[in-house]
């Protein structure tokens, strides 16, 4: 009987911070954390999208 | 509180010389004082969409965007902009989303008043299972990437961005 292996979806890793520079400006992006998300949105609505 | 919206009618699709976009799609709704409001979405490539609205009658000056109109429907304007968000995600399942919230002409750019509500618009109706959220408090820019959408480049998608913004170092 084959061995039967498992594969992880390949799933895009998602950078905490993008640091963007161009010859003038260097841009950076922070990730908002769900559970900073979570934290600041109001309970009372529900997510749209 | 963002439930009610203006009924908003797509005026088209417009070229832009800017050669990042690809294309601008514009709106247009009325209030209930019979104001004009434009909305122009911005579509850069790989489906990035960034909206941006004004009042008709200030279409002509250089400080649209960070212009006040008084009329307290502030509400309902960003419930029709959510409208516009939720009819190009039906059009288009990849689509993401940024926006830069415009200073007041007495404000500074960091960390602005229409940035701090955009912001917890963004956080309230976006779910974060389903986009990525980027802030940066410096410029008062927003990125929700669409996480649908896997080829996606961010440093591109911001460079392209800023490029048109008056970004600070």
């Amino acid at each position: 009987m084959k061995d039967i292996k498992t594969h992880k979806l390949s799933r895009k890793r998602l950078p905490k911070v993008i640091i963007v520079r161009t010859s003038e400006k260097e841009i950076r992006l922070v990730r908002v954390s769900k559970k900073e998300i979570e934290a600041n949105r109001p309970s009372a609505y529900q997510y749209r999208f | 509180m963002f439930d009610t919206s203006f009924k908003f009618i797509h005026l088209g699709n417009f070229e832009s010389n800017d050669s990042n976009i690809e294309k601008i799609i514009k709106f247009r709704f009325k209030t209930h004082k019979n104001n004009t409001y434009i909305v122009d979405v911005e579509k850069y490539k790989e489906n990035v969409y960034i909206i941006k609205y004004y009042l008709k009658n200030h279409s002509l000056s250089e400080n649209k965007y960070s212009l006040r109109t008084n009329e307290n429907i502030a509400h309902k304007i960003f419930g029709t902009c959510l409208e516009i968000a939720q009819y190009l995600l039906e059009k288009d399942k990849k689509a993401s989303f940024g926006y830069i919230g415009v200073n007041d002409i007495t404000e500074s750019k960091v960390n602005t008043k229409r940035y701090r509500i955009y912001k917890k618009i963004s956080e309230s109706f976006f779910n974060p299972d389903n986009f990525v959220h980027y802030q940066n408090d410096k410029n008062s820019l927003y990125l929700i990437l669409n996480k649908y959408n896997k080829n996606i480049n961010e440093e591109y998608i911001i460079k392209a961005i800023s490029e048109n913004f008056d970004v600070i170092l």
